[in-house]
């Protein structure tokens, strides 16, 4: 594994808006010692299969899962992302918005948020949260940057929704924290031009799925889930 | 603070169903509407037909269309550029639609004319801007296409950015057309204030 190394990885069906992501990221500072790898998988069958395809081809320590129509604006994103990772060996995932409880009915962003996004009234969390970041129990898959690889779960997600909250808790039962920016973030690292809504009819079953595979994680703190499995993650022990 | 009873718990989750299965529903109203909108358009377009184009107003202010644009971006950002042209068509402006014979290069030029003006705004680099204000000389936008994507859409205009936009198109539009702008931009500047303290 490359330490010194970050990978993009985004699954993608639009060159247009590809383009358009890949633009920013070409304006990127990139840290001292660092390189920047990019790996695009098209017409990926799910975004765990792509996820899956892309993270084991890639020897980044660092990497950087984001969707097509996310466009980066904090050109120093490289360097703020590897001052969280450092700030504790601990973490293993950083995402632009987080969420410290597992909401009871399992949707993500019913929750209260912490974090930023260009042009939403996420960064109300600014004046109630003053540290650079919080750890959380979610993250939304809009951007999910990881120090450690762990395989996205194929067997169960088969299509385009709960890949995030699915690998959130992975994280969280393999002892890693999750982190998210907040007064790090008072200006937004990310835009995000989704727009759509999802295909509901999916998301309402994967929904499901989830809240039955982590019942006993529903409505509780991230602080709880990482305690009830492993306190710390094998890699770090000292 | 009260424990979650299970009574409670039951009722969050029936609640949570029933708004899934609202959602579910109108979802597949609001696709057939955007697939409406999109058929009309294309033969719109493939005949230059700006009347059927611009029929298709009223349209986005049915029950259907209301759907689609709560639901669908392509549809929010298809009624902008339905505004724009009805605006360009009463103050006799090329319209926006002018090199567009189908749906999907519209919507290419609208994509390409708001991350041009996202790059003017965000000035990435010097090549960047340069890129994104080649890209505005040559698509020559009213007054009307910068007010309407600027006000409407996923970006946060600066006076600077308003500037900048200006300058551009300081061989192209007259004192009138800028003075519209400003207008326009004011007028949307105090409606929002207005909204805010409602």
């Amino acid at each position: 594994m490359n330490d010194h190394k970050f990978c993009f990885i985004i699954c993608t069906n639009n060159d247009l808006l590809l383009g358009e992501a890949l633009h920013y990221i070409d304006h990127l500072e990139i840290p001292d010692g660092y390189e920047v790898d990019l790996l695009t998988v098209n017409d990926a069958s799910s975004m765990t299969e792509g996820y899956n395809e892309a993270m084991t081809t890639s020897d980044a320590k660092y990497k950087i899962y984001m969707h097509q129509d996310v466009f980066i604006l904090n050109k120093n994103i490289l360097s703020d992302l590897l001052t969280i990772f450092h700030a504790d060996p601990q973490i293993g995932l950083i995402g632009v918005v987080g969420y410290e409880v597992i909401p009871s009915g399992g949707v993500m962003w019913w929750g209260e948020r912490l974090g930023n996004l260009y042009a939403t009234n996420i960064n109300e969390c600014l004046k109630k949260y003053h540290d650079p970041f919080y750890y959380v129990a979610e993250v939304d898959g809009l951007f999910m940057a990881t120090s450690h690889d762990l395989p996205w779960n194929t067997s169960l997600l088969k299509d385009w929704d709960f890949y995030d909250a699915f690998q959130c808790i992975n994280f969280l039962e393999h002892g890693y924290k999750i982190a998210a920016p907040v007064q790090m973030q008072k200006e937004p690292w990310c835009m995000h031009d989704d727009g759509e809504v999802l295909n509901l009819s999916n998301y309402n079953r994967y929904r499901h799925i989830f809240m039955e595979v982590y019942k006993k994680y529903l409505g509780k703190h991230w602080s709880e889930i990482i305690n009830e499995s492993h306190p710390i993650p094998p890699d770090i022990l000292p | 603070m009260n424990a979650l009873t299970f009574e409670s718990v039951e009722a969050l989750h029936a609640n949570l169903e029933q708004q899934f299965q609202i959602i579910d529903e109108q979802m597949k109203s609001a696709e057939a509407a955007e697939r409406h909108l999109v058929d009309i358009l294309n033969h719109a377009l493939y005949s230059q037909n700006t009347e059927l184009c611009l029929s298709l107003i009223p349209y986005m202010d049915s029950e259907q269309g209301k759907l689609a644009y709560q639901y669908c971006s392509k549809t929010r950002r298809l009624s902008t550029i339905l505004r724009i042209i009805e605006l360009e068509s009463k103050s006799g402006k090329t319209l926006f639609v002018w090199n567009c014979r189908d749906e999907a290069s519209l919507m290419e030029k609208y994509m390409l004319s708001l991350f041009a003006l996202r790059r003017l705004l965000f000035r990435l680099s010097d090549s960047s801007a340069h890129d994104a204000i080649q890209y505005l000389r040559q698509e020559e936008l009213s007054v009307f296409a910068v007010h309407l994507i600027t006000q409407n859409d996923l970006i946060i205009p600066t006076p600077s950015l308003y500037e900048k936009i200006i300058a551009i198109y300081s061989g192209l539009w007259n004192d009138h057309d800028i003075h519209q702008l400003l207008y326009l931009i004011a007028h949307s500047i105090t409606n929002k204030e207005n909204y805010r303290h409602e």
